[in-house]
Order: C-alpha cells, then sequence, then structure tokens
C-alpha cells in the first residue's frame, strides 16, 4: 500500500514538474486571497487593533493562514472530475487498486511542492509586515495535527464533490459553493472569533471551520486548552463523517457509472 | 460511444453454427470467457434540436431505451483469438466493457476467469488487460517508462517478474528510444506500443482489446498485428478483440463473432463467414473479342462488379452460378470464365458497412 502510494506520489510530483509556471500560478491561489484579507484587516487595525487583535496578530494570522490554505485545500474537482468526465476513470477502474489512492498522492504530491514556492514567499510576506503572536510549543504541535485532519477532511470531502460528476457535468458548481463556505465559515474573511454571534455558532457547528480555520487557531495560539480539545473533538468526528459520506457516494458512482457506459 | 436503435429495426435472426471447435489451448492457461444471455439496455435522453425543444426538455424528457447488447451468448476457451464484428455503434465496445468489469449487465450472465467481472476483485483484475484504442494508462506528461514502473508496483511484480517481462516487450515491440520521452511527444502508433507493454507487464491471462489499432498506419497497424499474435502464442492468453480493420481479423482470429445492433449474428469460423454473408460468386468474363465487353449488356446476367480491358467481372448468386455460367457461355463468344468466392476484404467490409447485414440471412 505504502509501495503504491510513493510510486504515485514521484509519478505526480514528475508530472507537475513538467508544469512549472502553472504551478507557480496554482500555489498563488493560496497566497492571494489571504493576502487581500491581511491588507484590509491590517488596515482596519491601524495602530491601535480593533476587538482587541493588534495589527501584528491579523499579520501572524494570516499568513500562518496562507500555509494551512495551501496543505489543506483539495484539488480533486479537477483531477478526480475531469478523469470522471472525460472517461480517463475506466482506465484506473481497471487496476487492482482503489483509484482514490492515486488521487490522495497527487493531492499530498502538489502540496509538497508548493511548499518550495510557499515558504519563501510567506517569509518574504512576514519581512515585510512583521507578524506578532504568543504560541506555546502544544499548541502548534496540536496545529499540525489539526493540519492533517483537516487537509484529509478537505480531501473527503472534495473527492465526495468531485464524485458528483458521476450524475452531474458541473459539479465544480457544487465545489464553487464549498469554496464560498470556506471564505466565510473558515475563517478567511476574518478570523472566526471576528464573526457576529449567530455566524460564528454556526461556524463552530459546521464542517468548514474545521478543514481550514482550525489548525491557523491552533498555531496562533487563539484558544485556551478546552477550546481546542472541544475543536479537535469535532473536527475527528467530521472526518468519520467524510469517510462514510466518501464510501457510499463512490459506491454508488461506480454503480451508476457502470450502469450508464464510461 | 455510439448506440443503435434496434427497436425500429426488423429483428435479425441468429444464424447456429456448426458446433465451434475451440483450438487445444496452451497448458496452465486458464482465461475460459462464458457469456450467457447477455444484455445491456441504456436509457438516452434525447430531444430535438433548437431552443423551444432544450426549454422543452427542462420540463419534460423524453427517454429512449437503447439495446446496446441484447441478448447475446458465446463461449471462448481458455488460450482463443476471437474478433468481434460490427459496424459502429453495434455493441462491441459495450461487451468488452462487460467482461472486463467496466460496466455492469442488464441482465444475462457472464463470467470470465470463473469470476463475475463487475464485482472487479482483485486478483480477477490481477490476470486481465484491457487495451482501449482511444483511452491508456499512460500519462501525458511523464515518459512511458515511469507509467510501467507505476504497474510494477501497482501489480506486485518482483524486480524480476518486471524486468524480463519489460525485457521481452521492448525486444518484441522496438519500445528501447521510447521508454524515456514524454508520452505527449509519441506518435499515436509509438503511444500505442507503450500502451500495448503498459498492458501486458503483468502478463494478463485474459487479454481485452479495443480498437488497438485504430488511427495507425498500415505498418504499424502490422507490427501490433504480430505482436498480438506472438503474445497469444508465447503465453496463451485468450484474446478478444474489436477491430475496424479487417486486415486485423484475418490476421489474428480463426474465429470471428459479428455483432449487429446489440445482436449476435453469426459465431464461427472466418471462412464460413464467407459464404453466409456473401452468399455469391465473382465470375470474371474474357471475350473472344475485347471490344464487345462494352458493348454487350452484361447487366442481363448478372451485377457488374467492375469491367477492364476486354474482360468484366460479374457478382452473381451463389445459387445462380452455374446457370448463369451455362448462359454466358451459350450467348457470348466467351475465351476464358473463371467462377470465384469474394475475397474475404470484401465480405467484412461488407460487414462493417452494415449494408450486408439487414437481409443477408434470407439468401442462403
Amino acid at each position: 500500500m505504502f509501495a503504491m502510494f510513493r510510486v504515485f506520489f514521484v509519478n505526480q510530483w514528475a508530472s507537475f514538474l513538467a508544469y512549472r509556471v502553472v504551478f507557480f500560478l496554482y500555489t498563488m491561489w493560496a497566497v492571494l486571497p489571504p493576502l487581500i484579507y491581511l491588507s484590509v484587516w491590517t488596515t482596519i487595525a491601524g495602530g491601535d487593533g480593533v476587538a482587541g487583535w493588534t495589527r501584528g496578530q491579523f499579520v501572524a494570522y494570516y499568513l500562518i493562514f496562507m500555509v494551512v490554505n495551501h496543505l489543506t485545500g483539495s484539488i480533486e474537482i479537477h483531477t478526480v472530475g475531469y478523469e470522471i468526465q472525460n472517461g480517463d476513470l475506466s482506465a484506473r477502474l481497471l487496476l487492482p487498486v482503489h483509484p482514490g489512492l492515486r488521487s490522495l498522492a497527487s493531492n499530498v504530491g502538489y502540496k509538497a511542492i508548493g511548499i518550495f514556492v510557499l515558504v519563501p514567499t510567506v517569509l518574504l510576506l512576514a519581512a515585510i509586515f512583521r507578524p506578532e503572536f504568543d504560541t506555546t510549543a502544544p499548541m502548534v504541535a496540536l496545529g499540525v495535527v489539526s493540519t492533517l485532519i483537516a487537509a484529509l477532511l478537505q480531501f473527503l470531502v472534495g473527492y465526495s464533490v468531485a464524485l458528483l460528476s458521476f450524475w452531474i457535468t458541473r459539479a465544480d458548481a457544487v465545489m464553487q459553493l464549498n469554496s464560498m463556505f470556506l471564505l466565510l465559515l473558515a475563517g478567511q474573511i476574518a478570523p472566526i472569533a471576528l464573526l457576529p454571534d449567530g455566524l460564528r455558532q454556526a461556524a463552530n457547528v459546521l464542517p468548514y471551520r474545521y478543514m481550514l480555520s482550525l489548525p491557523v487557531e491552533l498555531f496562533t495560539g487563539t484558544l485556551n486548552a478546552s477550546a481546542a480539545a472541544a475543536g479537535l473533538g469535532i473536527q475527528c468526528l467530521w472526518l468519520v463523517a467524510a469517510w462514510f459520506l466518501v464510501r457510499a457516494v463512490w459506491r454508488r458512482g461506480v454503480y451508476h457509472y457502470s450502469a450508464v457506459g464510461g | 460511444m455510439t448506440q443503435l436503435d434496434t427497436a425500429a429495426d426488423p429483428v435479425a435472426p441468429t444464424i447456429t453454427m456448426p458446433a465451434h471447435e475451440p483450438p487445444t489451448a496452451a497448458p496452465g492457461a486458464g482465461g475460459r470467457i462464458h457469456v450467457s444471455r447477455l444484455s445491456k439496455y441504456y436509457s438516452v435522453h434525447e430531444r430535438e434540436a433548437g431552443l423551444r425543444a432544450a426549454f422543452g426538455s427542462l420540463v419534460r424528457r423524453k427517454y429512449r431505451e437503447v439495446r446496446a447488447v441484447d441478448d447475446i451468448s458465446f463461449e471462448v476457451a481458455p488460450g482463443e483469438v476471437v474478433g468481434f464484428l460490427g459496424p459502429n455503434g453495434a455493441g462491441k465496445t459495450t461487451t468488452l466493457k462487460m467482461l472486463s468489469g467496466l460496466l455492469h449487465p442488464t441482465s444475462g450472465e457472464v463470467r470470465v476467469l470463473d469470476r463475475e467481472p463487475f464485482a472487479r476483485e482483485r486478483d480477477y483484475l490481477h490476470r486481465i488487460s484491457m487495451v482501449m484504442g482511444n483511452k491508456g494508462q499512460l500519462q501525458w506528461d511523464i515518459p512511458p517508462g515511469d507509467a510501467f514502473l507505476v504497474n510494477k508496483v501497482v501489480y506486485g511484480l518482483s524486480n524480476e517478474e518486471f524486468h524480463s517481462s519489460l525485457a521481452e516487450l521492448t525486444e518484441l515491440l522496438d519500445l528501447g528510444p521510447l521508454l524515456k520521452k514524454q508520452v505527449r511527444a509519441l506518435s499515436l502508433g509509438e503511444r500505442m506500443k507503450c500502451e500495448l507493454a503498459a498492458a501486458l507487464l503483468h502478463r494478463p491471462v485474459v487479454l481485452f482489446l479495443d480498437e488497438p489499432t485504430i488511427g495507425l498506419d498500415v505498418t504499424m497497424q502490422a507490427r501490433i498485428r504480430a505482436f498480438i499474435a506472438e503474445y497469444n502464442r508465447r503465453t496463451g492468453a485468450t484474446v478478444l478483440l474489436t477491430s475496424h480493420y479487417m486486415a486485423d481479423v484475418v490476421a489474428l482470429c480463426k474465429r470471428v463473432i459479428v455483432i449487429h445492433q446489440g445482436k449476435l449474428l453469426y459465431d464461427g469460423g472466418l471462412e464460413a463467414l464467407a459464404g453466409r454473408i456473401a452468399p455469391y460468386k465473382l465470375l470474371t468474363v474474357k471475350l473472344e473479342d475485347p471490344d464487345l465487353i462494352s458493348h454487350t449488356r452484361l447487366e442481363a446476367y448478372g451485377e457488374l462488379h467492375h469491367s477492364e480491358e476486354g474482360q468484366a467481372t460479374l457478382r452473381v448468386l451463389r445459387a445462380e452460378a452455374p446457370s448463369v455460367t451455362a448462359r454466358l457461355l451459350a450467348e457470348l463468344p466467351v475465351s476464358d470464365l473463371s467462377v470465384e468466392d469474394p475475397p474475404i476484404e470484401d465480405v467484412i467490409d461488407q460487414v462493417f458497412t452494415g449494408d450486408a447485414l439487414g437481409g443477408w440471412t434470407g439468401r442462403e
């Protein structure tokens, strides 16, 4: 299993390397939107801060957000969704391995390679904007764990949405909807702590915070121990739910695919 | 994939052939295929052209049932090479997809290697391969050598198995110079050679080939064909192929299965097919005075197939051939006359164009 993952990973890496420029641009998608919100919030915060957040804290929040955004993002609508639509999935289904493994390897490969663009970019931005934050080693450790779970969660959700291509030709529209929720309820437009009460409560229940925002909150040390534990607990529950979702969608989708031809 | 609607067409009767004798299988080969009363129906949404119809279809959709494969049965013995013939949309690819497990049947039974293909069990997928002329395992941006390595791991091949397989395939298909090129830089024929190699690295016992030579030039077609025959000979694998090129079928298959509009029309030897599908003979007449050819109403004797310098070839129903021959000899100054079966190429060409299939069974 691991050998297969590795060979898919290497393959994907080689494939991505063939498109250096495109790849650089894709990685910028993880950087640019948070950069915009960073500029907006640092301007609002000015010298005095806003709602208890200083300018430097906003900078730290959004710089970490960029990294987590890249590490957790789902590309499955482009990879899996496309394979289903053009029928390439047929070739994958003929191999004695679940096509999902290749997709996961390709997801991880994409992220690993993006790091080389992302890290220098974030360091450069840090030198310019001077972040401030106060965190602890345990919180950073939890942040790493939470980033992994968030990445898996986004992968499973992205994969499920991509699988809708079995039935509808525009699954990317559903993915757009998902991105919209991620924008609003996953701490992108504003940190969740700064959302109005109603939205914040919704964000704490819905999966989007756990797909992106929670690791950032942990890394920046803005959560107390009980809030961190509760957050990770709910994140794990959503991960389990997403696992069942993707399995159910896969099973029905493949049955449908093989009923109508591909 | 295109499908034909069988509903509007008269149901063509199936011909039962004398029991087919499968060749003796290579030892150890277990690639048996059993297909019984297999059907695949699709429900297809259709609408008229135009905006009005487009809106109309939002409200009420018309569906039409398409019988891509309609109640076909056959057996394939281990080690056999069987060709599927039929015009576009006849149901050949659909049948192959059901055999490989990509499609599940609407009804009927399929067993390949004593497995139900649609279950796509690991050990089943380990023992089969399917090559589709228009879709493949290779990735566009990386060299085929990398894709082969993926297959090595996916099929769990040992280094030894992998290298001996690859060396053999490299030699047979002359892959050497291709292994390190990007797939996108390969020609169509080169890509197909690599696809075949990727599909055969794990030495499948059953091989499904869907239009393996489509779009290739004649030399490359011959190359691929020779390779498939060699693979079958060396490994005793069962090979089922569909093709548009009669040369593929003539070169590779002793046995053919003709499918038309989802129905199995013929299952048997290639030679016997000619007698069934082309129940006519070719009469070539030479007259004593060459100029006479153009002035004689040869149409009175049979359908004029072609004529050239003093001789003409007529197409005559098999049953009428003796009497037409007698009349020709009696009524014209014939200097030479020969009676021949039509070339197999013509016969298969008729199968592909579908011309012959509507009423051919009635003319025996």
